[in-house]
């Protein structure tokens, strides 16, 4: 016969309480979950903060908004494309012919101007544009393969609730691929992340972005489970 | 502060204000016996009152709301769990300096423990745990905690009497190396 009585009456006279500080704290960081909108304009809290103080703070918000988005718009640089080259060991003749132009304007990676260490004989026109085609696929198929295992890794991190890690890799992913194939699952993830990392403004207005970029995703349905409704 | 207001509630359900006012005493003792350490529970209190904003929607009325709360308060707990035995695996400089051995939880706790019971509860598997406290503690009826918790009645009822097992077992097991008479 079990019998621990005692010990349940123990228990349940065991009770702890948040403090006065602890309970306002986790309310203020309530208000900045939800959002600006979300918080109550009505009665003052039990907590002596009352009703002028949150419409101040809200009206510093919007107005500090506003500024802060105008100065960017003004101040902001121009976007500058980054180019990454590999240079060859050795200076040598390219194998590379026109069949594959080096432009500024797109990335090009590395394979396609890597230059073997010794020195290959003489290859036929057709042949070159032939290997720097195939050289290329290679190419984006290595870049698509690292797209996704970043994306995994993204993933991972979220599957173990490390929204901090699944938003800090999401960036690097779309830092270094910003027109990515990927960018859909990407965006959505980071929603997803945001929403649960108790950001749901920022959440709800990227979702609003998605919507309005992919209407026909198949992962509109989790998003919108994610964050609620978007607006 | 002013505590945030509820999405969108029907005229018969509380407001998000006053759950938070009524219940934050009760998720905030409910978290530390589910096994948050007392230096997490302000910020495990929050993403629990985070997520039944999220969903308040979701609740019936009907039904009673302690067990609904509380199912928050285990995923969070679970989730919890989680990743703090994930976070010894992780890479880069931003980990807390926390004894990175399997158990530094379980001795957290076991540190933190102000009586026998307290000590042995903290002993249980947390998923066996929750059914308990549910049920021996807040005095809810099994099918409301199968029902709170997702779970098959039987599993509840199973999970029940594992839990009242292994938390006899502890108390007699600590009693013994306390030196007490059983």
């Amino acid at each position: 016969m079990l019998n621990f009585d005692e010990e349940l009456a123990q228990l349940r006279a065991d009770v702890a309480v948040p403090d006065e500080d602890a309970t306002r704290r986790i309310a203020a960081r309530l208000s900045r979950s939800i959002g600006a909108p979300a918080v109550a304009s009505g009665t003052p809290s039990p907590h002596g903060f009352p009703r002028f103080r949150s419409l101040q703070l809200v009206t510093s918000f919007v107005v500090g908004g506003i500024v802060g988005a105008g100065l960017y718009g003004a101040l902001r640089a121009p976007r500058v494309e980054r180019v990454y080259v590999q240079r060859p060991p050795a200076p040598s003749q390219p194998m590379v012919s026109s069949a594959a132009p080096f432009s500024s304007a797109a990335p090009v990676t590395s394979a396609v101007l890597a230059v073997p260490p010794l020195a290959p004989p003489p290859l036929s026109s057709a042949r070159s544009t032939a290997l720097a085609s195939a050289s290329a696929a290679g190419d984006r198929s290595a870049s698509l393969a690292e797209q996704q295992a970043l994306l995994d890794i993204a993933r991972a991190a979220f599957a173990r609730a490390d929204y901090s890690a699944t938003l800090r890799t999401l960036d690097s992913h779309s830092a270094r691929f910003p027109k990515s194939v990927l960018a859909e699952e990407r965006e959505a993830l980071q929603i997803k992340a945001l929403a649960a990392s108790a950001r749901l403004p920022e959440a709800r207005s990227l979702a609003a972005r998605f919507q309005a970029r992919h209407p026909q995703s198949l992962l509109l349905p989790s998003i919108k489970d994610s964050v609620g409704a978007i607006p | 502060m002013s505590v945030p207001a509820a999405p969108a509630d029907g005229p018969e359900k509380p407001s998000f204000s006053a759950i938070f006012t009524r219940d934050l005493g009760y998720v905030w003792m409910s978290l530390r016996r589910l096994g948050v350490p007392n230096r997490d529970l302000e910020d495990l209190s929050h993403d629990v009152f985070f997520r039944v904003y999220q969903r308040l929607s979701d609740y019936d009325a009907a039904r009673p709301f302690r067990p609904w709360l509380f199912g928050f308060c285990f995923r969070v707990a679970s989730d919890y769990r989680r990743r703090f035995s994930n976070q010894r695996e992780l890479l880069g400089a931003e980990l807390e300096p926390i004894d990175p051995s399997p158990d530094a939880l379980d001795r957290l706790l076991q540190a933190e423990a102000t009586s026998l019971a307290q000590l042995v509860l903290q002993s249980l598997e947390l998923e066996r745990r929750a059914v308990f406290v549910m049920h021996e503690i807040d005095g809810c009826p099994i099918p409301e905690v199968a029902d709170a918790l997702g779970i098959p009645l039987n599993t509840a009822y199973s999970r029940l009497r594992l839990a009242r097992e292994q938390f006899a077992e502890g108390l007699r097991r600590e009693r013994v190396r306390r030196g007490e008479r059983c």
